[in-house]
């Protein structure tokens, strides 16, 4: 058969929401422009883009890091050539949405380390916070400069069947993946310059710039240019890529912990070719756990013994802030929008996705009677791992969960499973829907942040609802078009 | 700039500089061995030695002929100081550091190293293009960080430890040379391929063709010495790796204490009556020598990775 050029006539956007492509085989108007571009390159131009970028993306050494066998390996990163197209109208309400968010997560955070107000008003109960695992006893009594506790977020949205779009988790820890959301803009710029033309789209590339601005913001001492560092578990993690790229674009350098040392002025200091230099901001990328053997795990040859002294002292600044991640419980989760209306007065403007708690009897009950229809998932893990996908498991395994459920409830929830929305990727010639979400990201301070879009993971297996790049995953570059005031000056 | 960081571009420099010397002086042996008769017993156990893997060797508890001691030198990763380990390392120690060094650095030593990781025996046997292919794209390396890196201190301590490398690369060939070479009634070697040997230390050190220039004498033993030693502008003359030395450490901050060992060392190579010195009084000469490279390196190491 001959390869033939994109024909949307021919795609499959019934049966689920298709970001670029309704129902009736058209583009949605967001997305005109494009549709219409992919279908003028024709089969053979189409692939040639498509090894283009294969090219940039290896000679660019955009790479994400897996280890196996004993060994780590440098994985390119996989992208698909069509970009994710969101109107501006649309996002727009998305921004207020996330910023409302992150502002009442870390007022929530800041209530828990201090009065715990939210917990005496019965809004949520003490045994969620007595039982989470990420609350951290040390952080007690702390307020970080301007109650900011997580400085940098990054929500994962998804959109359901009907369009709706909902927040599914929150990243509060040490959320990753804005490397390849600025990379895979980089790569779409050069691989299909001629879309940029046809229509206004926002730049996403200033995220290093306020990135550094935000954590210039929170160093203790007063000094124009304040010492940042970036702390990484160094080079066998996963997101070690990022982490140098981040470092290199802000101009700030990259240490391990083995860099830093605290002196007996509680102050956090570099070992440098100059002798020792004091450090004012750390943007970790390290988990709490590991962050400073004395105060957490003994064990850990990551951390900086006595990181936690220097910070309580007020002597250094740490993104996130320890303990942050008490808010990114998937139990916690459930309370959001209570939390919302609770210290902000406001209905949340991206709605959760509906979920049942276990520790709730008559929730639990349900969950129980429907688990072959449910995702559950446990309070405390992330990256999907101990969770069980109802309509996908075996009997052996629903058994399973069914007494896990019974044992600890307060570890689980569990949501209805989603129909999640597609978008056309390019396989061969030919453009096929596959599932995906959005992860954008929100940097709070006395100001707040939000990129415009954020990064696009796609499930390139076929029916595959799995988004990380370590299990067949990909990415997309994600499009805010500006369609406001594109209707404003009319069509071009 | 972290001290981790400065030791891990030192070392970075060290290991490359160690693989272009180990490569141009396994491709000059065997270019070396096909010129003696059978019964010039040189061999490969020379190389060993001058590498400082003896007692690595001899564990293996296998012949020194040139499969096994080429082998031993190139692919095998067990040893620490193999082509392949030593590139390995290079990459390690670049891959922590990418945040600072230049893409384009980063690219070439990684594809370095799968090229050597891709290697087999079969590459071993095309010795002499599988050897010229790695010293050149060493070079690559090195010519891309003169060409794209700034010479701040990325730069100086990566130059640093290369030069430093290369004075103790040729302080040891000569050593072992000068040994099998000066020391009178050695009845191995006959005196009529002295000539011979004597080239071959100076190809290895690439200075063959410079040697005809510029003492436009023939090949003697006292005249190399003189000139690996002294010569003041010869890439890889001790006296010439000595004095960027120098100059390196010059830019970097509050040099004093690791200057004071180099400008030690340059007067003693430089004051040294080179041509009177025979047999034992070589090598000693060559042993202090060593002793102050090792000064050296352990008060750079001191002073800027140690902090």
């Amino acid at each position: 058969m001959q390869e033939m050029s994109i024909n949307w006539k021919n795609y499959p956007s019934r049966r689920f929401y298709d970001e670029l492509i309704a129902p009736d085989g058209e583009p949605r108007p967001a997305a005109a422009a494009v549709a219409e571009s992919l279908s003028e390159l024709g089969p053979k131009e189409l692939q040639q883009r498509r090894i283009a970028a294969d090219l940039a993306i290896k000679t660019m050494g955009i790479t994400f890091t897996i280890y196996s066998e004993g060994q780590t390996i440098d994985r390119a990163w996989p992208y698909d050539i069509i970009p994710r197209i969101i109107p501006l109208s649309e996002w727009q309400v998305i921004d207020r949405g996330l910023r409302q968010r992150v502002q009442a997560l870390n007022m929530f955070i800041q209530d828990i380390y201090g009065r715990q107000r939210i917990v005496r008003d019965g809004i949520v109960p003490a045994e969620v916070l007595k039982d989470s695992v990420n609350f951290r006893p040390q952080c007690v009594g702390m307020k970080p400069k301007h109650g900011v506790w997580a400085h940098i977020c990054g929500s994962d949205l998804v959109r359901g069947g009907d369009g709706t779009v909902y927040v599914l988790e929150d990243n509060l820890r040490v959320p990753s993946g804005v490397s390849y959301m600025l990379e895979n803009r980089q790569v779409c710029k050069r691989v299909l310059p001629e879309l940029f033309d046809r229509q206004p789209i926002k730049p996403v590339d200033d995220y290093p710039a306020q990135l550094y601005e935000m954590l210039a913001a929170l160093s203790p001492r007063r000094s124009k240019s304040p010492t940042m560092v970036v702390l990484t578990p160094g080079i066998y993690n996963s997101a070690y890529f990022e982490h140098a790229y981040l470092a290199q674009q802000m101009g700030v350098e990259l240490v391990e912990g083995t860099d830093l040392f605290v002196d007996e002025k509680d102050c956090v200091q570099m070992r440098t070719v100059h002798g020792p230099e004091q450090v004012d901001v750390i943007y970790r990328r390290i988990d709490d756990m590991f962050l400073d053997p004395e105060a957490f795990n003994p064990e850990s040859q990551l951390g900086v013994p006595g990181l936690m002294r220097a910070w309580k002292a007020g002597k250094v600044a740490l993104a996130n802030a320890p303990g942050a991640g008490v808010a990114d419980d998937k139990v916690i989760y459930t309370f959001v929008p209570k939390m919302i209306r609770y210290y902000l007065d406001e209905e949340a403007i991206i709605p959760n996705v509906p979920s049942w708690l276990c520790m709730n009897k008559v929730e639990r009950d349900h969950v129980l009677e429907n688990l072959a229809d449910l995702v559950v998932k446990p309070a405390n893990e992330s990256g999907g791992y101990g969770m069980l996908v109802g309509p996908r498991a075996s009997k052996a395994e629903l058994e399973k969960f069914r007494r896990l459920i019974k044992r600890h409830p307060r570890n689980y929830m569990a949501q209805p499973t989603l129909d999640l929305s597609t978008a056309p990727c390019l396989f061969g010639s030919r453009a096929e829907p596959r599932h995906l979400d959005l992860r954008p990201f929100i940097l709070s301070h006395k100001e707040q942040y939000v990129t415009m879009g954020g990064l696009t993971r796609v499930a390139l297996r076929k029916g595959s609802l799995v988004v990380n790049s370590s299990q067949g995953g990909g990415s997309k570059d994600t499009w805010i078009v500006d369609d406001l005031s594109q209707r404003k000056r009319g069509s071009r | 700039m972290l001290s981790r960081v400065a030791n891990q571009l030192y070392w970075y420099g060290r290991y490359l500089e160690r693989v272009e010397c180990t490569a141009r002086l396994i491709r000059v042996n065997a270019n070396l061995l096909l010129d003696l008769p059978r019964e010039v017993e040189i061999g490969w156990m020379p190389l060993v030695e001058i590498l400082g893997l003896d007692a690595e060797f001899a564990r293996l508890d296998q012949p020194a002929d040139e499969r096994h001691v080429v082998r031993f030198l190139t692919l095998d990763e067990k040893n620490p100081s193999s082509l392949i380990s030593c590139i390995a390392s290079a990459r390690t120690n670049l891959r922590s550091t990418r945040d600072i060094v230049a893409r384009e650095l980063w690219e070439q030593t990684n594809q370095l190293h799968l090229m050597m990781r891709d290697s087999n025996a079969a590459a071993l046997r095309q010795k002499h293009d599988f050897l010229t292919r790695i010293i050149m794209d060493v070079n690559t390396i090195t010519g891309l960080s003169y060409s794209v890196m700034s010479s701040d201190l990325a730069f100086q301590f990566m130059r640093l430890g290369a030069n430093l490398e290369r004075a103790d690369m040729t302080t040891r060939i000569l050593d072992i040379r000068a040994e099998d070479l000066l020391l009178p009634g050695d009845s191995a070697i006959d005196s009529q391929f002295d000539n011979i040997l004597w080239m071959s230390v100076l190809k290895s050190l690439s200075a063959y063709q410079l040697y005809r220039q510029h003492v436009r004498k023939r090949v003697s033993g006292p005249d190399v010495l003189r000139y690996l030693l002294q010569d003041q502008r010869h890439p890889r003359s001790l006296a010439f790796c000595i004095d960027r030395l120098k100059a390196g450490l010059g830019r970097l901050p509050d040099h004093e204490a690791p200057l004071q060992h180099v400008t030690k060392l340059s007067t003693r190579v430089n004051k040294a009556p080179v041509k009177k010195l025979a047999g034992k009084a070589m090598a000693d000469f060559l042993d202090d020598i060593q002793v102050d490279l090792h000064g050296v390196h352990d008060a750079i190491t001191q002073r800027y990775f140690d902090a």
